[in-house]
């Protein structure tokens, strides 16, 4: 702990991809096969060529945070395996909050990321009263992603503006969609989910305070996440 | 403490806290369990055996107060702070006493320290004969009645006998002693008898004992000339110095006026010992999480144990595991994301969350001196915490 912060650190320049990628219009994957671009460069690069980008606006954000969630992106799509993964450059409708601090990321893992210890309680209930044993197969909820760099300093009052950006749960029709959902992989979950809910959003979602995915990137390209409540949510009994 | 609840006496509030060298402390067991019980303040209870520290498990009062909840119990009227240095100088050495009356404390004190003195040096003494009876058995071969001229007893120089006789001799001693005359000199003789050996062990006693003056004992104390006097009439009559423990009547601190809106003001009303319930106590950045915490009903522990501000539990923690490690900071304090990954990490890893807040607003950095100054509308304002728990992937 620095006994006397900086009164305004420098911003991070995570150096995410090699400075070759400024040019992305001769991007050397295109000009030179040999040199071959990592999975991510690739992807990062692309995202910036107007004609393969998938992208709406353009987005207003320095460069450097906007290769942040494209990293963050590519990693919960490829190692963790998520699905449906939208970027996000404008807060929710539902809140009056005038403007994102940056691009957030929503997705679908693949598997429920998170259970209170509540409902954990309600479910095992139930699974006993139904005469069930065991865990059931939880549908997966999509969550909010913020991407970080370990580099970076957080205060709580940027954490509070973007828990102030966001809805407890992204609407389906907000953010641009990075990996599209595979046809059919999700809506028969989903409807499986509604029978038992009458909406697309669990009553303990709703219930609960708003919760986010802290990822956090290091330099040599590791990410953890960590979910973040915006309120007291007593602990999961893992 | 549960139990106890139930039977304890009633407790008037407000509580005296006694703020002795920056530490706030409580004495009275019955507050501790109320605070405990009705406030869910626990403190630390930090009593130990003064002999031997490092055996105990479990201490036992005083209980210290972390000053934040002494901070609390100040701003809620439940508490004030009693400076205890204060209290006893003006209640007790002030004008509390006379002139004649403190001589006569002194005095007394005096009197304890010469008993308490002479007690020691008897003990002494009779360590040292039984020691040289079990080394040489009858130590002193020297007939008891030699020097007074009596009969000329044989000296029994049998070891084993040495136990049968000490009966005896003791029976001899004492009408030596009250011969007319001579009274001096067979007490003197009975000491200086000792052989070479003993010599030293005697001289290791009295190294640091003042010159005995059994004699002038007597007119100085009266308590010690009414008890019976000392069988062996060595006496090493060392003037300990005597530290009252207790004061009789206890002192009682009058609260100051119940106001619960400015429990700082001081209420010297009456001439008793004033107690200087000055200002509040000085807090560290983190007290706002604090506060909020304990509003929601969590019971606060310190938090050295997982590296963070407080512990916060449910319940009481004798019958529940904390929820969270708290760590209060402030509201533009820029914190590292390793902090937040690494609470993250234990937190999960012991079943607990990170939590994380602050008051909104609030500009005091961590460690940037005591987060005060702003006492009046510091109430109310709002506090934000974040949860933190691994994602598990």
């Amino acid at each position: 702990m620095s006994a006397s912060p900086s009164p305004q650190p420098p911003p991070p320049q995570p150096t995410l991809v090699p400075a070759t990628e400024s040019s992305p219009a001769h991007s050397p994957a295109n000009t030179h096969p040999d040199f071959s671009l990592s999975s991510l460069q690739q992807f990062i690069a692309d995202s910036q060529d107007p004609q393969k980008s998938k992208l709406d606006p353009k987005p207003t954000y320095p460069p450097e945070l906007h290769h942040l969630a494209l990293q963050v992106a590519h990693n919960i799509r490829f190692q963790q395996e998520w699905t449906d993964i939208r970027v996000h450059y404008r807060p929710s409708a539902r809140t009056t909050a005038a403007a994102l601090p940056r691009p957030i990321l929503s997705g679908l893992p693949p598997r429920r990321l998170y259970v209170h210890p509540d409902e954990q309680i309600d479910v095992l209930r139930q699974q006993r009263e139904q005469g069930k044993a065991g865990w059931p197969d939880l549908a997966a909820e999509r969550e909010w992603v913020l991407p970080t760099h370990l580099r970076e300093t957080w205060a709580l009052r940027r954490f509070a503006e973007v828990f102030d950006a966001l809805a407890t749960v992204p609407a389906e029709d907000e953010g641009s969609g990075l990996f599209p959902a595979p046809n059919g992989a999700r809506r028969p979950q989903q409807s499986q989910q509604s029978q038992q809910q009458g909406d697309d959003v669990s009553k303990w979602r709703r219930s609960q305070p708003k919760r986010l995915l802290l990822s956090t990137v290091d330099d040599d390209s590791t990410v953890v996440y960590y979910i973040v409540h915006d309120g007291i949510v007593k602990p999961r009994q893992n | 403490m549960a139990s106890t609840t139930a039977a304890a006496p009633p407790v008037n509030e407000p509580i005296p806290i006694f703020k002795v060298a920056h530490k706030y402390l409580l004495y009275d067991v019955n507050h501790i369990t109320y605070l405990r019980a009705q406030h869910h303040i626990l403190g630390v209870l930090i009593g130990s055996l003064p002999q031997a520290p490092q055996q105990n498990v479990f201490q036992g009062i005083p209980l210290e107060l972390m000053p934040e909840e002494a901070r609390l119990l100040c701003e809620k009227g439940v508490g004030y702070i009693v400076d205890d240095v204060e209290a006893h100088r003006s209640g007790f050495l002030g004008a509390g006493l006379g002139v004649e009356e403190r001589k006569r404390v002194w005095e007394s004190l005096r009197a304890r320290g010469k008993v308490a003195g002479e007690e020691v040096g008897k003990r002494a003494e009779e360590r040292r004969r039984v020691g040289l009876e079990r080394r040489y058995g009858d130590w002193n071969d020297v007939p008891e009645d030699m020097l007074t001229g009596g009969g000329s007893r044989p000296g029994s120089r049998a070891g084993g006998a040495g136990r049968k006789k000490k009966g005896p001799r003791r029976e001899v001693a004492a009408p030596v002693v009250a011969e007319p005359g001579e009274k001096k000199v067979p007490v003197r003789q009975n000491n200086s008898a000792n052989s070479a050996d003993a010599e030293h062990t005697s001289e290791d006693e009295l190294l640091f004992s003042p010159p005995s003056t059994s004699d002038s004992t007597a007119p100085l104390n009266p308590n010690a000339a009414s008890q019976p006097p000392p069988t062996s009439s060595h006496t090493s009559t060392e003037t300990l110095a005597i530290t009252p423990t207790t004061s009789y009547p206890p002192l009682t601190a009058p609260p100051p006026p119940p106001n619960p809106t400015t429990v700082g003001s001081t209420g010297p009303t009456t001439t008793e010992p004033t107690t200087t319930s000055s200002t509040l106590p000085p807090v560290p950045p983190s007290y706002p999480l604090f506060r909020h915490l304990h509003e929601n009903s969590y019971f606060l522990t310190p938090g050295l144990r997982f590296g963070c501000h407080y512990t916060a539990y449910p319940g009481d923690p004798l019958r529940f595991h904390s929820h969270f490690l708290c760590r209060g900071v402030g509201w533009e304090k820029e914190v590292e994301l390793k902090e937040l990954v690494g609470g993250g990490r234990l937190g999960t890893g012991v079943k607990k969350g990170f939590l994380i807040g602050g008051e909104v607003g609030s500009f005091a950095g961590e460690g940037e001196g005591e987060g005060e100054g702003e006492d009046g509308d510091e109430e109310g304002r709002e506090v934000r915490t974040f949860c933190v728990e691994w994602g598990g992937m």
